[in-house]
């Protein structure tokens, strides 16, 4: 074989080319908006606070956003009212002083004088105004808003908002950013594009960089203001900066903290918990995500259909052997309002717990009256010949719903159920249940407001378990209006226990949140019950 | 050259159009609805008839793929439902960071890969032969999840020699590089010392030796040409592989590239950017073929003749 002439200008030029393609991706990626400055720092305390979340949001724009977190868009952003957990009472944040008419359908809001969004753009009755007409055309979630029949700008700083009903399920909203006010001016001079990654709004925090998949770079809004009774600074930050990572990996995260380049995590991975609960370096706080994961079973469907049937896989279940599964990632729920939404009750949480007791011997019996009997004794119970095997629909991406489903298939077996556990994309699964197409699978409903029942139980769309009960969805239609934290609360419990008596849906557990600050961060708040964060009085040492 | 380039390049357009047809096809016979994950669960079927018109999802797929293939050659790859933003410009933004990570990779993997390569085969049956060839295959069937975890392990939290995630400082780039560059180097060194040992033992090499010329002229300016043409065109076949798979590297390491992009698109139903990105690959892939070919032909003329 001859040998071959290397051609040493081709190799010269593909040296050039690949040269040229990594230069090209050396070049440090243009911000999104404005430049990183670091101010200097005090001898015991740095001016920047570096925080780290599991999902990196794509829209900073609540009114633009799916769904918010506690680091980035409620920083950003800022809540009217808070909700205090005890009592369900109303706290100020944004607004000075709010006032519900008689009838409760008129709500006055006044803001302090003066109040500006973080670039000085004026924050006042009609900017305000003009936020949630807003929010009523770009929102994922603009149904929240078409209550509001008129809004009226009494003076500089006060709206009056007119509703067709007494808005009681709007306070959630209200007490998020979802709620507050975003700048209205500012959106339509950058188009909506550019304003969901840059937006500006009143919080405390306001965005300087933002790199998709990374992390975002927010500045300290010297405009802040906030009548928050539950931190000592009510104005802009002691922090310069705030650095908010995006870290997906648990591991990468948990070992970030370790090694103290990271300061807080919001939203520590349960697996590294235990782990890092043990490091005197590290305060953790526990709290929970509203809501529930749930069994659902299609009522449309045979034998679910049938109360007895319900009510026997109600009884096989084992809350406390499913959650020691879970670890520090749940804790057991029997009823539908967990302690982090509002109008929760512990009576009802008792009552639950007693209704539906774990006994096998009582479930076997009740699939028995209901006409499942094992006569081939091979474990499985059949009914006119057809043996009891299910499909359980399972959201692949979620670790605890995959590990739970095994426990539940050997408590079900227990009975003579045999469940096939199906494994599904989550959009996937959605779409599925939406369609009635399904036996039984997990669902999980989550928001701070109790009135998220009336899709879960009522709607036509995204009522999974296709409950049909007009009784029911009158009630609901009274308790969503009820202004009264104490009657409120008391008609959801009556609710609860129509649902749990139905076997609607099976709670089976609440998702524990996880708040992680190196010692050296002090003065950061946490709220115990939803896990929120409150960056107004902290400092970080060096 | 010219006639083989020509020809090259005709056969990617078929390629291409034929990977777009796939593409869109098998999004629009996946379940879920994206319109009802833009409005929300709680906007009402009428909110949702009206986005779909709007977006033309009402239209026989046939037309909407003629439709977004007249724009995609206009650059114009359609808006993202998640972020609310251009695909383009997302591509825009994270692909510089995945090509510094690939190209990194792949020059430790290929500089590396081939260095071994060549020792390994002239040290044929030794102990450097032996102990090359074991790593070369622990390197390859290393999986590459597990190695990033070890390396960030050992390096960022034992010993803080480097950043553990994200892109920010000086060695930011050390570990997911090295993450994924050691497997390639792995696969290259075994493909080299394979291709050596052939070309070793040709008869002009045994002239060259016989006729005096030192054994390491001997070794890289005539046996190594000859062994690179393979290992050519498996280093441009990586080179795709890499920008679309490295989604569990970028994910370790926290590093915003199109991976990560991909998988979040792809678990939120964001049709757009899958088939912007899927797009994007098609045409990384068919380049870097391309570019193979050309190359292998250069090294090769007789290649262009086939």
């Amino acid at each position: 074989m001859k040998p071959i002439k290397l051609i040493t200008g081709s190799s010269v030029l593909l040296a050039i080319l690949w040269c040229s393609l990594y230069l090209a991706a050396c070049v440090a990626p243009a911000a999104q908006t404005g430049t990183t400055t670091d101010s200097g720092a005090t001898t015991s305390t740095r001016p920047r606070l570096v925080m780290a979340i599991p999902r990196a949001p794509e829209i900073l724009d609540a009114q633009q956003a799916y769904d918010g977190d506690w680091a980035t868009m409620e920083q950003i952003g800022q809540a009217l009212v808070r909700i205090d957990n005890a009592s369900g009472k109303l706290l100020p944040d944004l607004a000075k002083t709010w006032a519900f008419s008689e009838d409760g359908k008129q709500l006055t809001i006044t803001l302090p004088a003066g109040a500006t969004y973080a670039n000085g753009d004026p924050l006042n009755a009609q900017a305000l105004k003009d936020a949630w007409a807003r929010y009523k055309t770009v929102s994922p979630y603009a149904v929240d808003f078409e209550a509001i029949t008129k809004m009226t700008v009494v003076d500089t700083t006060t709206l009056e908002a007119t509703f067709a009903a007494p808005p009681a399920s709007l306070l959630a909203v209200l007490a998020s950013s979802f709620g507050g006010p975003w700048d209205v001016a500012a959106a339509k001079k950058m188009g909506d594009k550019a304003f969901a990654t840059a937006p500006i709004a009143s919080g405390p925090l306001l965005v300087k960089t933002f790199t998709a998949n990374s992390e975002v770079l927010l500045g300290r809004n010297e405009h802040y203001q906030t009548a928050l009774p539950f931190v000592q600074n009510h104005g802009p930050l002691h922090l310069d900066e705030v650095l908010v990572r995006f870290i997906p990996e648990e591991a990468t995260l948990a070992n970030e903290l370790e090694a103290g380049t990271v300061d807080v995590v919001v939203g520590l991975p349960a697996s590294a918990v235990e782990r890092l609960r043990a490091n005197p370096g590290l305060q953790i706080t526990e709290s929970a995500l509203p809501g529930y994961v749930g069994l659902v079973m299609n009522l449309q469907r045979k034998p679910f259909s049938d109360l007895a049937v319900r009510q026997a896989i109600a009884k096989a279940l084992d809350r406390e052997t499913i959650v020691k599964v879970l670890g520090a990632a749940a804790a057991p729920q029997y009823a539908f309002i967990s302690p982090a939404t509002i109008a929760h009750s512990a009576e009802t949480d008792t009552y639950a717990q007693k209704l539906h007791p774990h006994d096998v011997a009582a479930a076997k019996a009740l699939l028995t009256s209901a006409g499942w009997t094992d006569s081939n004794g091979d474990g499985i119970v059949e009914k006119a010949g057809a043996p009891f095997t299910v499909k359980f629909l399972v959201s692949s991406t979620a670790v605890d719903q995959q590990q739970a489903a095994q426990v539940i298939q050997a408590q079900l077996k227990a009975i003579g159920i045999d469940m096939q556990i199906s494994q599904q994309e989550p959009k996937a699964m959605n779409d599925v249940m939406v369609a009635g197409e399904y036996d039984m699978g997990f669902d999980t409903v989550g928001w701070r407001d109790p009135d998220i029942f009336s899709l879960a139980f009522a709607a036509d769309f995204w009522n999974f378990p296709k409950y049909n009960n007009p009784d029911a969805v009158k009630k609901l239609d009274v308790a969503r209006y009820l202004l009264d934290p104490v009657a409120r609360t008391a008609a959801y419990a009556e609710l609860q226990k129509i649902w749990l008596g139905d076997v609607v849906e099976i709670p089976l557990w609440q998702r524990k949140f996880y708040v992680a600050a190196r010692s050296g961060v002090k003065g950061l708040v946490v709220d115990p019950v939803i896990g929120q964060i409150f960056l107004n009085d902290v400092t970080v040492e060096k | 050259m010219q006639h083989y380039l020509t020809q090259r390049l005709l056969l990617c357009i078929p390629v291409v159009l034929g990977v777009t047809v796939i593409v869109f096809a098998i999004l629009f016979l996946t379940p879920g609805d994206p319109v009802r994950t833009m409005v929300g669960p709680r906007a009402s079927e009428a909110r949702v008839q009206e986005i779909r018109s709007q977006l033309g999802l009402d239209h026989p797929w046939l037309q909407q793929y003629g439709r977004w293939l007249g724009r995609a050659m206009q650059g114009d790859l359609g808006i993202s439902i998640a972020a609310k933003r251009p695909v383009a410009q997302l591509i825009r933004e994270q692909l510089p960071f995945t090509l510094r990570l690939t190209l990194t990779a792949l020059s430790i993997g290929t500089l590396l890969g081939v260095l071994l390569g060549v020792l390994a085969a002239v040290k044929h049956n030794t102990w450097v032969d032996h102990l090359i060839t074991f790593t070369s295959l622990f390197w390859f069937s290393m999986p590459g999840f597990w190695l990033g975890l070890m390396l960030i392990l050992v390096f960022g939290l034992w010993l803080r020699w480097t950043p553990i995630s994200g892109y920010r400082g000086s060695g930011a780039l050390i570990l997911p590089a090295l993450t994924l560059g050691l497997p390639q180097m792995g696969s290259l060194a075994r493909l080299v010392r394979s291709e050596m040992l052939d070309v070793l033992h040709e008869e002009y090499i045994r002239t060259a030796h016989s006729k005096g010329v030192h054994p390491t002229w001997v070794v890289y300016r005539h046996a190594l040409r000859n062994a690179l043409i393979p290992v050519t065109v498996l280093i441009f076949l990586g080179l795709p592989w890499l920008l679309g798979g490295a989604v569990v590297i970028e994910t370790i390491f926290a590093w915003p590239g199109m991976g990560r992009l991909m998988y979040q698109a792809l678990t939120q139903k964001d049709f757009p950017v899958v088939q912007g990105l899927l797009l994007f690959i098609a045409l990384a892939t068919v380049s870097a073929n391309l570019l193979g070919d050309v190359v292998t032909a250069l090294l090769d003329p007789r290649i262009e003749q086939v």
